[in-house]
């Protein structure tokens, strides 16, 4: 009994030992099958893409010439042209995509229930600002992966200028974004996002951290519109962050001097400080360069280095030599001054030991 | 009396035998699925784009280094490398007696920093903390010697990022390593450790510390350890990341959040399997603790590492390897069939104490049982000759299955040719090197016992172009 158990074991072993090995060859076999057909259709794609771009082909045509199998092929090689390209370009390959059948595809994969399937094709989706995607984006939006999360918020924001406060609603309850990341979200919305934003936060209570965001997105898109806020979160906000972010934003879009800068150079706050003198950098004038000095003297080595970098923006060299040559002058002050001179001219110098923030 | 007991210790055997095999079937079979689902899902995610984006938790890469300085260059090239957005490599020299420091100094031009040292974790006093003029993300702290998990301790104490990234100083991380190892913790917030494949760098051209052609060693020693690695990354650990309870994360490659390192008091000083262990203790503390949490094995990022070419090394290793598992095993043995751990209560941990740390005590036993048998003539040889064969064939189709389930994902390996060699290095195992290595497990496990924990020494001779 045992014996025969055995021998039956090992005959069956045996089978499936030989149908491994069997397995292996035939995956190497279709990978490298697979290679060669996906370089075939890359290549041909690629001189399609050159003649689409030079009108020789409209795009039907070259969907004409995509088979059935070869759409994954064709999504991944449109991928990297549709997030860079703008314009007419970005259109023709929009039209190669619906020619195809791809968007049809992806729009029957966007309801699939495995999520990496459904991420790849909302994220292709939104890129081509296909209103039919809207719906499938439910799910993506409440999910705690940031891979699914991250399409679909894409997808959001792509499509309408419309789906601005869905945006918000949907970063205003997750943690885990950078700002870098939310600059990145917005603008998919283009340079139109500002002064609707603008007009949310004046009427909606939102998060901090949407606010430090938004004032990021003015930034980035330089809208002078964003003034009298910035203004008002530098005189009066109570969270220091929000502060020195207002300051930058202040700073990105070199914005003229204001008291409220006169204000943040004497806070008690050392970043504040580094903002607001920074600020002063990129928004003053040669009258304001008093201001800049007694930082020059500050405790902290930032505030010192960036109220250095500030009057040599400021001012003209001469006047700066005089500080060095002042005997009455504090040391460090000098010491920071001469650095970043040094630094300014090119010559060589010994870099400092500082404490690493 | 005698033929009794030889008769319940022959059924005890079988069954352990097809428990054993049975599990490991099983484990297989769930890192199919798993590795299936893992590379459709990887097609679908433009890593560098994402992060690009921002999209990234700050990591702190901890190299603990003690008497590397054959290696230790090429391993900080291969760090400096690597793609992550924002990152800090901390080389921690614990008390090195060779050229590592002067090597580390002289190459990267280090000075001494003033970077504050928070002793969070309890360490040895730490000598000096240098910063690089070269690439200010390298840092060096040096140390008094205290072992491995000392400083990796110091290192936690010296990062600053939430994120923590341990590896061993001669071991090279691929480029995109990172990126990949981290991805767990951005799609699942309960995620509090990630482990990555380890793969063997003998044989491999490697240039300006990154492995830039795979190709396999033509030493057998070599070639034994490339299918046992890849039998224990591939399904072994891949299988138990299915179920939750990956109990080991490789000390040559492991990202852990800090907070939950803190949480757990950092790594155990007085323990040679100090990874294992950590882990281990994480499980305990949030499984008994009934706290949300997952330990994750991601096998697509690679850390390539040097395997040693000759016996005597490899037993070295072998014994380290088998002391560490008891000493992790006994210092979190609250997990033992114990219900409120769960699964690695119930099956992770007794897994590992039955089969792989009391593993070796069956298998010489039954060697030993099978020479007296023979010697008395009490063998009954058609059962012998059929049961060996099942072993052998069921060794042979567990190595063949992790070499499927690498043609199915990563295919490092692009000759047809060594992978034909490693099914039959696969066969070939059984006879002899599977022996040798139960054998070098006992003798741990009696030297364990008798009191002698020796963490003993590895030669290095360094990743250069004879690889």
């Amino acid at each position: 009994m045992t014996l025969n158990a055995l021998r039956f074991i090992v005959f069956g072993v045996l089978i499936l030992t030989s149908l491994i090995f069997l397995s292996i060859l035939r995956l190497r076999y279709i990978a490298n099958k697979e290679t060669l057909q996906r370089r075939r259709a890359y290549c041909r794609m690629e001189a399609l893409l050159l003649s689409l771009f030079d009108d020789q082909i409209l795009a039907y045509q070259w969907a004409l010439r995509i088979h059935a199998h070869e759409l994954t092929y064709l999504q991944e090689f449109l991928l990297p042209y549709l997030e860079c390209l703008k314009g007419e370009s970005f259109d023709k390959l929009v039209a190669v995509a619906y020619h195809s059948g791809l968007v049809k595809r992806l729009l029957q994969e966007g309801r699939s229930p495995i999520a990496w399937r459904q991420a790849k094709a909302v994220y292709f989706l939104g890129l081509i600002r296909e209103p039919q995607v809207l719906p499938l984006l439910k799910p993506g939006l409440s999910s705690g992966n940031m891979f699914w999360f991250y399409p679909s918020v894409i997808a959001l924001a792509r499509n309408d200028l419309r789906n601005l406060p869905q945006v918000l609603e949907a970063l205003k309850h997750r943690s885990d974004w950078t700002e870098h990341l939310g600059v990145s979200i917005f603008a998919e919305l283009g340079e139109e996002v500002c002064p609707v934003l603008l007009a949310t936060l004046a009427q909606e209570e939102t998060s901090p951290k949407i606010v430090r965001l938004a004032f990021a997105v003015m930034a980035h898109f330089g809208y002078l519109g964003s003034e009298s806020l910035l203004n008002e979160t530098i005189l009066t906000s109570k969270d220091r962050e929000l502060r020195i972010r207002a300051l930058r934003a202040w700073s990105q879009l070199k914005l003229g001097y204001f008291e409220g800068l006169d204000l943040a150079l004497q806070d008690p706050d050392w970043e504040i400080r580094v903002a607001a003198v920074t600020a002063l950098g990129s928004s003053g004038t040669e009258d304001q360069t008093a201001l800049a000095h007694p930082l020059l003297r500050d405790s902290d080595w930032w505030v010192r280095l960036r109220a250095a970098e500030t009057m040599l923006k400021l001012c003209k060299r001469e006047e700066l030599y005089t500080i060095l040559d002042d005997p009455l002058e504090d040391l460090y002050a000098q010491d920071m001054l001469r650095y970043v001179l040094t630094r300014e001219g090119g010559a060589t110098c010994v870099i400092p030991v500082f404490d690493v923030l | 009396m005698l033929y009794q007991f030889l008769t319940f210790y022959n059924w005890g055997v079988l069954i352990y035998f097809f428990l054993l095999n049975g599990i490991y079937l099983f484990l297989t079979f769930l890192a199919y699925k798993a590795i299936r689902e893992y590379t459709h899902h990887l097609s679908s995610v433009n890593l560098k784009r994402i992060f690009e984006l921002g999209f990234y938790k700050p990591l702190t890469v901890i190299a603990p280094a003690y008497n590397e300085a054959a290696t230790i260059v090429s391993s900080v090239k291969s760090l400096l490398n690597l793609q992550y957005p924002q990152f800090e490599i901390l080389v921690v020299n614990d008390g090195s007696t060779d050229q590592t420091l002067e090597i580390l100094k002289q190459e990267f031009r280090l000075v001494p920093s003033h970077r504050v040292y928070r002793e969070k974790l309890k360490t040895q006093p730490i000598q000096a903390v240098y910063g690089s003029l070269l690439y200010p993300q390298l840092h060096v702290l040096d140390k008094q010697n205290g072992g491995k998990a000392d400083a990796l301790n110091a290192g936690v104490n010296f990062s600053q990022y939430p994120l923590l990234c341990s590896i061993d100083a001669d071991s090279l991380i691929e480029t995109e390593g990172l990126l990949r190892v981290t991805r767990p913790f951005l799609e699942d917030q309960s995620v509090i450790a990630a482990g990555g494949t380890v793969r063997i760098a003998n044989g491999c051209k490697v240039k300006n510390g990154r492995v830039t052609e795979v190709a396999l060693s033509k030493n057998s020693w070599v070639r034994f350890q490339v299918v046992e690695y890849l039998r224990a990354f591939l399904f072994g650990r891949m299988g138990w990341n299915s179920v939750n309870a990956v109990l080991v994360i490789s000390g040559a490659f492991g990202v852990f959040l800090k907070s939950a390192v803190l949480t757990v008091g950092g790594y155990r000083s007085d323990c040679i399997g100090e990874d294992m262990e950590l882990v281990v203790r994480m499980h305990r503390h949030y499984r008994l603790n009934k706290l949300p949490y997952r330990v994750v094995f991601v096998p697509d990022p690679v850390c390539w590492t040097e395997a040693p070419e000759d016996g005597q090394v490899l037993s070295k290793q072998r014994k380290r390897w088998q002391k560490g598992l008891y000493d992790s095993l006994k210092s979190n043995k609250a997990l033992f069939f114990n219900p409120r751990a769960g699964i690695v209560g119930l099956l992770a941990y007794p897994f590992f104490f039955f089969f792989e740390l009391l593993g070796p005590v069956i298998e010489i036993s039954g060697y030993c049982v099978f020479t007296y048998c023979l010697v008395m003539g009490l063998v009954n040889w058609p059962f012998a000759v059929l049961f060996l064969t099942v072993a052998v064939l069921m060794g042979v189709v567990l190595s063949a299955s992790s070499l499927l389930l690498e043609e199915l994902s990563f295919k490092r390996y692009p000759k047809t040719q060594d992978i034909l060699i490693l099914f039959l290095y696969g066969i070939l195992e059984n006879f002899g090197y599977r022996q040798l290595l139960a054998w070098w497990r006992l003798v741990a496990l009696v030297e364990y016992v008798r009191g002698k924990k020796a963490w003993g020494t590895m030669d290095r001779k360094g990743f250069t172009e004879k690889f």
